[in-house]
């Protein structure tokens, strides 16, 4: 049995990390003790396999296919986003988010009549028909877009962002939306497919992610912002359909 | 000018995955050459989904922590300092996701029925189809053996273990990854190497 001492040694042996005088000592150890060079042998036989573990692997395609819109996009805009900001900074944005699993199945019927009707902003009609199997990822639209502004009377689908589906009543992952100082309701389909929830939104990271038993919030909004939302989860949804539809618009136009 | 050199200077980071070093990144970087999210993403891919699936053990999971990650690649380049290894760079923020990535998942310590069923070897199965040391490790069976066994360290020496010896960064640039001094990875790296060897043996 090699001590921790010596494993450290021939550790660092390994990586060429002894001084002179450590490698001598070594040499004259590696000699005597056919245990030691066994561990040593050992310790580089491990190391080649890693080393092919890690170059035989193989990504996937369908990663290439969900990061194609960056690639396209080359660098982002960085002074698009801090003025996108700055005028968010005194505005709402809200934005509508539906969770699509079901897309295909039963299609999407999401806000009743008796709602209100600035909801009516974000009810969102039959998602364009999608192979099921295809990527999911952020549209090209949202990236390559200098200025989106869906009307509403044209409501238009800016992004899709997932994968998406989370046990209901908790969010498991939120991460990133890059805007500063405001506060964004989040509103998902509540019912059978979905749930609403509410993002809260401070400096630029999301604070709380609270799940909401009605229709979420909304308000007036002078200025859209781009939003790029990710959330993953397990446990909702039959596993095929997964992602996020994101619309928003300027209001008081 | 090396054969390496002029690599880096007329087609950089599309060089092969294996003969790329971080120092050549560098070179890049103090070129002055414009580092696009299209060559990262290019040379990148693969260590970046190796990086996930070893920390994740799930395909599913690890594609869904790629995307975020580039995600995060593309919005921090504008804000990338020339001065800095594109590879440390890049690997923080996948760490970095990663880290919190398995924390919000709630991830529970390895347990082999993680694992897809084509990459499970069974322990016994190997066990008797390997009776040497070098036999397990250098056979493909062996070689599943060893990630599985991995898969079985803690996870900061895991992340120690790949780094060094499956992506071939240098010991400051691990520091520099983990946000740690490069004594801890000189002692964490032995330890992780005496673990997996502890666990690869019958």
């Amino acid at each position: 049995m090699i001590d921790e001492k010596t494993d450290e040694i021939l550790s660092r042996h390994l990586d060429g990390d002894l001084d002179a005088e450590e490698a001598r000592l070594l040499t004259e150890r590696l000699k005597r003790d056919p245990a030691i060079v066994e561990g040593l042998n050992e310790m580089q036989r491990l190391r080649q396999s890693l080393r092919q573990l890690a170059l035989d692997e193989r990504p996937p395609k369908v990663l290439d296919q969900m990061v194609r819109p960056l690639r396209r996009a080359g660098r982002p805009m960085r002074q698009r986003w801090a003025a996108a900001a700055l005028v968010a900074a005194a505005a709402v944005v809200v934005v509508g988010v539906i969770v699509v699993e079901e897309i295909g199945r039963t299609g999407w019927m999401p806000w009743t009549q008796t709602e209100k009707a600035e909801r009516q902003i974000f009810a969102l009609s039959n998602l364009p028909a999608r192979d099921p199997d295809a990527p999911i990822g952020a549209v090209e639209s949202l990236l390559s877009r200098e200025d989106p502004e869906p009307t509403l009377a044209e409501p238009e689908l800016l992004e899709m962002i997932g994968p998406l589906n989370f046990p209901p009543g908790s969010i498991d992952f939120v991460m990133a939306i890059k805007i500063d100082e405001v506060q964004i309701p989040i509103s998902f389909v509540e019912g059978a497919r979905g749930l609403e929830l509410v993002l809260e939104i401070e400096q630029g990271q999301v604070v709380s992610c609270t799940p909401q038993d009605g229709i979420g919030n909304t308000s007036t909004a002078d200025e859209i912002c781009r939003l790029m939302i990710s959330i993953a989860g397990t446990g909702l949804g039959d596993g095929q359909h997964r992602g996020v539809v994101v619309r928003w618009k300027r209001e008081g136009r | 000018m090396s054969a390496d050199e002029q690599c880096v200077a007329v087609i950089p980071l599309q060089c092969a995955d294996a003969s790329f070093k971080a120092q050549q990144v560098v070179a890049v970087a103090g070129s002055g050459l414009a580092v696009t999210f299209e060559e990262i993403y290019t040379r990148f891919r693969r260590p970046v989904w190796a990086l996930a699936k070893r920390l994740t053990q799930s395909d599913e999971e690890a594609l869904d922590a790629c995307q975020e990650i580039f995600l995060r690649i593309w919005r921090g380049l504008d804000g990338f300092r020339n001065e800095a290894k594109l590879s440390t760079w890049v690997f923080q923020i996948a760490w970095n996701f990663l880290r919190s990535y398995r924390r919000s998942r709630g991830r529970q310590p390895f347990s082999i029925e993680s694992l897809d069923d084509d990459k499970v070897v069974s322990i016994g199965a190997v066990r008797d189809r390997a009776p040497d040391a070098e036999r397990r490790v250098i056979a493909s069976e062996g070689l599943n053996w060893v990630g599985q066994a991995l898969g079985r360290l803690a996870e900061h020496h895991r992340i120690v273990l790949w780094l060094r010896d499956g992506e071939d960064l240098s010991y400051e640039d691990i520091a520099a990854v983990l946000d740690v001094p490069i004594g801890t990875v000189r002692s964490r790296l032995a330890r992780a190497r005496r673990a997996l060897r502890n666990e690869v043996r019958p």
